[in-house]
């Protein structure tokens, strides 16, 4: 894809994630739907197209958002792509505006989870592995173990990732969980998938974002137009053999081929929105997006370098963990969390002078592939 | 074409099996477990022979599960087993409590039931046990 025309996020809005067990799906992603049209500053009638993300919301998602705020009648894309239908429908809508088949889209991720019961999600039947009874945060469980018998560390120094992301959290009024935690706390959580604890496991969420892309920048004085400058969706390669659960293979060709679209390296990025579905995701997508060698991720977290005001601020957010994970709302939140920072609107969490920011989300657990989808966005100003 | 096959394999009538029922492409030698009749390697679609995927394998990672759906009775212990010819497969670990577990510890592959089904029914299923 060589695209080059140019496409603006010019406005976006999230509801707050976490619990909301008496507000539709729908409802949440109007909301949402609303904020972003008004942070835009565009008539709801400019809007050209729409790519809607959901994995669990059913049939036609989008047409029942929209109808109820007199907004169908233009194409509407569903997209189910797992943790990545979000991102996915971004990259879908960023496409059609490149290509200049419309000038402005919406972009909708959607999810309301609380109605499907409480524990770990239920994933496909007919997977021999889930049929063997592997989870999702036991398959992390084993990536940390692998993590550690190649390049050493403890769950210790894994735990810190939840620490680091609570406290990115503590100001930021759209994440589910916001009070600070220690290590010994969150290894003394309830025990899910040895060495993993409850902690180290992002939350099931309800929540919508949106965000409305033009090929027309936006038109307010002083604020910094956010431009996407790469746009990528990945799938997992299918093997049988030996593989090195440490090397997420999805992860790293797509992150080669959205740093060479942006014409960006891992150097030049001043903050990334990572899928930090488990604590040690995060560490291993260090190394896998480039902010650190292979190995060093650990160290990479310990000595700060991921924090707000350290070389490459993750989850300032404080991401999945902290945020929750509703599926296909996950991927445009964080575009909205970035837009945030590169129009120096973030607050008390503001990464200062971000000019490239990364988001990255990737899952989907089925059968002899790394992740079933993986998306990756670099946005600039 | 024919269908691709991967559901998992069952034990035979006899049970005890020590190894598992796969395939093997006659085209490029790929072996697979479960069985399947496409070859993802190179693409074959009629060149897929039954094999014997044989044990012991050696213990690659592993998880003692703790919170799972109500058909796997907890704790329970999953891990990845690399056996040999290049076949990674996913199983249950039989004898978990009995000392640690540790990457590259010899795994043979049993038998054994594995979970209860939302009838009652067991469902059996290979299994790895470390040896000790």
């Amino acid at each position: 894809m060589n695209a080059r025309g140019e496409v603006y996020v010019i406005g976006g809005a999230m509801t707050p994630f976490g619990k909301h067990p008496d507000v539709s799906a729908e409802a949440l992603a109007q909301t949402a739907v609303l904020g972003a049209i008004e942070d835009a500053g565009i008539d709801r009638r400019s809007i050209e197209a729409a790519y809607v993300g959901s994995v669990f919301q059913g049939s036609l998602a989008g047409q029942r958002v929209l109808k109820d705020l007199g907004m169908t009648g233009v194409p509407i894309i569903n997209l189910e792509n797992a943790c990545s239908s979000g991102a996915t429908a971004l990259s879908q809508a960023w496409l059609a505006v490149a290509a200049g088949q419309v000038e402005t889209a919406l972009v909708i991720g959607l999810e309301k989870l609380s109605s499907r019961g409480s524990g770990p999600l239920a994933l496909n039947t007919g997977d021999p592995e889930i049929d063997q009874g592997l989870t999702m945060p036991a398959l992390y469980a084993m990536r940390t173990r692998a993590y550690f018998d190649k390049h050493g560390g403890s769950i210790e120094q894994v735990a810190q990732v939840t620490v680091k992301n609570r406290r990115h959290a503590a100001t930021n009024n759209y994440a589910q969980f916001r009070d600070a935690c220690t290590v010994e706390q969150v290894l003394a959580s309830r025990p899910v998938a040895d060495p993993i604890t409850l902690l180290q496991m992002c939350p099931n969420a309800d929540g919508a974002a949106a965000v409305v892309i033009s090929a027309k920048p936006k038109e307010t004085g002083a604020q910094k137009n956010v431009r996407i400058l790469g746009s990528v969706v990945a799938s997992g390669k299918f093997a049988q053999g030996y593989r090195d659960l440490t090397v997420p293979d999805i992860s790293i060709q797509a992150a080669q081929r959205a740093y060479e679209m942006a014409g960006v390296g891992p150097g030049d990025v001043n903050l990334a929105e990572v899928h930090d579905a488990a604590a040690i995701a995060e560490v291993i997508y260090y190394e896998a997006l480039g902010f650190c060698e292979p190995g060093e991720g650990l160290r990479f977290l310990s000595d700060g370098e991921s924090s707000i005001g350290g070389r490459v601020p993750v989850n300032p957010s404080g991401g999945l963990l902290c945020r929750g994970h509703p599926l296909g709302a996950t991927g445009v939140a964080q575009i909205v969390e970035i837009m945030w920072h590169l129009t120096g609107r973030a607050g008390d969490r503001q990464v200062e002078g971000a000019k490239i920011g990364l988001a990255h989300c990737t899952g989907g657990g089925i059968w002899g592939v790394d992740n079933g989808a993986c998306s990756i966005h670099v946005l600039g100003v | 074409m024919t269908a691709i096959e991967t559901s998992t394999a069952p034990a035979d009538a006899a049970g005890r099996k020590t190894w598992l029922a796969g395939c093997e492409c006659g085209a490029c030698g790929r072996k697979f477990f479960p069985k399947r009749g496409f070859c993802t390697e190179c693409g074959s679609q009629d060149a897929m022979r039954d094999a014997r995927i044989e044990g012991p394998g050696k213990l690659y990672s592993h998880s003692i599960i703790h919170i799972a759906p109500k058909t796997f009775k907890v704790p329970y212990a999953v891990g990845y087993v690399d056996l040999p010819g290049d076949v990674r497969v996913l199983g249950q670990i039989v004898g978990w409590d009995d000392g640690p577990l540790e990457q590259g510890m010899e795994m043979q592959i049993g038998y054994a039931p594995i979970a209860e089904e939302p009838d009652g029914s067991v469902r059996e299923s290979f299994v790895f046990q470390p040896k000790r």
